[in-house]
Formats: structure tokens, C-alpha cells, sequence
């Protein structure tokens, strides 16, 4: 009964977010209890992500590209693990700092571009970082805003991701 | 090899399908059953997207023009001070009427240094098959949610105003029955919409609303009942 303020500003838009809710509704879903274990909490995250992204509905060409299932997960991934630690009290979250197990297709891929397959196997803050802000396109401020950062915090994560990439790099003597 | 911006940018929509891939598809993520609560959430928020064009068009209009405003400043409900004069003032309220809407601005005038602290309250009255479903926290609000199988709901949300801060609220009144009443000896809102009841009203720097789709003399007797105990 009381409205929500101000968030989508076209009918485009509103078309587009209730596509992204039938699109990804179960995905969150599933993304979100992988992390939390909880299925009070999972809705709560899924919620809190539909609100976020309703802010950036504009921005989106195509609800159904890669490109913003990526946006999508990302949110929901953030605001899980957030929730996580916030519920666990750690000052430190191991879901941040490991990196991913390399699938079949990225192990074919590193071929071509290794860069590309140790981008993907980032840990999650990193990962989330890069690809929300050079592949989304996303500014700086944006992209703290989407992952509840501060901008000179995403500042200092987009330099420690590259530091880790280039790490990872030297292992594999590119 | 230097990490430059340029490179990254090149790689990350690979980098993006690569990681993607490691998700699971579409076909093998299962259909969720959700909660109530999460759905009348989520039908809430695909509604408010739903219909804000509208409404903000309304709301510019309506500011430009000044036409169908109705701004009246007053000590909270000063038409029915009178009743509780005893109680101490400590929010003003700025009503604004829309076409279809109401806004609601409450502000706290007082210059005392630190905030109330937000009440702890004790339910009663509330059908037995109602179980609670939603117990948020924090130190400045408060919110309830009362579920029963059969699908009826209550919430019970409540907020504290520091010193010289203000909270706002919109109230969907179009096609609704929107009145004034007395609640616990105070001056209340309440707006019947759709099988949906809303009850306003303040005590002290502190805000209530009690809503859900019981019938609306039972969330009267809830609200009639709650108990407020003070920390």
C-alpha cells in the first residue's frame, strides 16, 4: 500500500524489470541460498537485489544477454555474501578470497586467452569489480553503489585485482 | 605484461561468458515455491514499477501547478488536540493531498541533543493461527510480520524520528476509504484500499503503522492492544 519512491522512469524500463523478475526470479533464488543456506535470508537478498537493480533497469539493453545475467548474478552474489558476513560477524570472509574452480570450458578457453579464463577465476569481490566496470561499463561511483562500496574502496579493489591477475599470469608464464 | 584498463575492457566479456558458464543453466535451476511474504513483496514492487510513470508525471504536474495541494502545517492532528492535550507534541506533520495520493511528512522539531530510543511493543489480540514470519530490527525501526496458512497478514512497523530529522511516507488513496479516527486516545489515519487497511499514527517522536488485510476492526482491536514498553 505505501509506494516505493522515485526508481524506474519508462515504460521500456518497467517492461524490462518485470522480464528480469521472471528471467532470473529462481537463478537469485538458487544463487542466493547456495551462499546463505538460509531460505529466509535467500528471499530477503533476492529482494534487496530486485531493488537495486530497479535503479539501473534503464541502463540495460537487453534483459536476456549475457551481459546483464551477469549484472544480475553479481547483485545477487554481493548482497548474499554481504548478508553472509554481516550474519557470521567476520571481519574477513573466505567466500571473497578464493578463487573459482576452473570448469572445462575455461581450462579450452585459457588457450586463447588467459587473461580472459584468470579474470573469470577471480575471487568473487575482484571479479565482480572488473567486470561490472569494463565489461557492464559501469562508472566507478556506479559500480559502489551496485556492490554497497565505497568509490575510492572500488578504486583500491580494481588494483589489487590487477595485481592478482598478473600473479597469476607469471605462474602460467605468460 | 601491464594490466592496462584498455586490456582489461578487451578480455572481460569472455572473461564474463567464461564465468558465466560456470553456472548452472536455465533448465537446471529449480522452480523456487516462495514464500508469502516474499511474494507480496515482490507483487508490491513490480506493481509501484508498474504504475510510477503516472504517478511522477502526476507529482510534477501537481508541483508545477500548486493547483490541488493541500499543505497544511499543524502540531499532529491539532483538530483533535484537544482530546489528548496531556500528551506531549513532539512531531509535526505536513499532509499533502493528491489526486491519488497522500503524502505524508513528519518531522521532529525537538533540539534535544539524542534520539529516543525505539520501544520494544508486546502483540496481542491477533487471530491463534497467526505465527510470526518477519521480526526486523534495527535502532531506529522495527518491523513485524504475522502470517497465517490461510494467507492473512498483519505488519506492525514503527520508527523513531531523532531531533530535527523527519520521516516520509506516501499513502495509495485513490479508490480508497481514507479517514480520521481515534487510536489508543490518539488522533490516526486510516485508509481501507482493496481489502487492505493501514493504520497511522504517532506517539511521542515515534511512528506507527499497522497493516494487512484483516478485517479492519480487527487491526483496530490489535492496534488498540499493543503494548509499548519503553527501554
Amino acid at each position: 500500500m505505501l509506494l516505493y519512491l522515485a526508481l524506474i522512469d519508462s515504460e521500456e524500463g518497467r517492461s524490462k524489470f518485470e522480464t528480469l523478475y521472471r528471467t532470473y526470479r529462481d537463478l537469485m533464488l538458487w544463487q542466493a541460498q547456495d551462499i546463505l543456506k538460509d531460505w529466509h535470508d535467500t528471499e530477503d537478498v533476492v529482494h534487496e537485489s530486485f531493488l537495486k537493480l530497479t535503479k539501473y533497469v534503464d541502463r540495460i539493453d537487453d534483459p536476456k544477454s549475457p551481459k546483464t545475467r551477469a549484472l544480475v548474478v553479481t547483485v545477487t552474489e554481493r548482497t548474499a555474501i554481504d548478508l553472509y558476513r554481516r550474519r557470521k560477524r567476520l571481519s574477513f570472509c573466505t567466500l571473497d578470497e578464493e578463487w573459482a574452480a576452473p570448469s572445462p570450458e575455461i581450462e579450452a578457453i585459457s588457450q586463447q586467452s588467459a587473461l580472459a579464463a584468470a579474470m573469470a577465476l577471480l575471487p568473487a569481490r575482484y571479479r565482480e569489480v572488473l567486470l561490472l566496470r569494463f565489461d557492464s561499463g559501469f562508472s566507478v561511483e556506479e559500480v559502489g553503489q551496485l556492490l554497497s562500496m565505497s568509490p575510492d574502496n572500488v578504486r583500491k579493489t580494481i588494483q589489487r585485482a590487477k595485481k592478482k591477475l598478473s600473479e597469476a599470469l607469471l605462474e602460467q608464464e605468460v | 605484461m601491464e594490466l592496462t584498463d584498455e586490456l582489461l575492457a578487451a578480455h572481460a566479456a569472455l572473461a564474463r561468458d567464461l564465468w558465466l558458464s560456470t553456472l548452472p543453466a536455465r533448465s537446471a535451476v529449480p522452480e523456487y515455491t516462495v514464500s508469502p511474504s516474499f511474494r507480496r513483496k515482490m507483487a508490491r514492487l513490480l506493481r509501484e514499477q508498474r504504475r510510477r510513470p503516472g504517478t511522477v508525471r502526476f507529482l510534477r504536474r501537481a508541483k508545477r501547478t500548486a493547483a490541488v495541494v493541500l499543505a497544511a502545517a499543524l502540531l499532529l492532528f491539532a483538530g483533535l488536540m484537544t482530546v489528548t492535550a496531556y500528551r506531549e507534541r513532539v512531531l509535526q506533520l505536513v499532509m499533502q493531498v493528491y489526486e491519488d495520493l497522500t503524502e505524508f511528512r513528519f518531522t521532529n522539531a525537538a533540539q534535544e541533543a539524542e534520539s529516543a530510543p525505539l520501544p520494544d511493543v508486546v502483540l496481542s489480540g491477533f487471530p491463534e493461527d497467526m505465527e510470526l514470519t518477519e521480526d526486523s530490527y534495527t535502532p531506529t525501526r522495527h518491523n513485524l510480520v504475522y502470517e497465517s496458512p490461510a494467507g492473512q497478514f498483519f505488519r506492525l512497523s514503527y520508527n523513531v524520528i531523532p531531533p530535527k530529522g523527519f520521516s516520509g511516507s506516501i499513502l495509495d488513496t485513490e479508490h480508497s476509504r481514507f479517514r480520521e479516527i481515534t487510536l489508543r486516545g490518539l488522533p490516526a489515519y486510516c485508509n481501507e484500499n482493496e481489502g487492505h487497511t493501514l493504520l497511522l499514527w504517532t506517539d511521542g517522536p515515534v511512528i506507527y503503522q499497522l497493516s494487512g488485510n484483516l478485517p479492519t476492526e480487527e487491526l483496530i482491536a490489535i492496534a488498540e492492544k499493543i503494548k509499548i514498553l519503553q527501554n
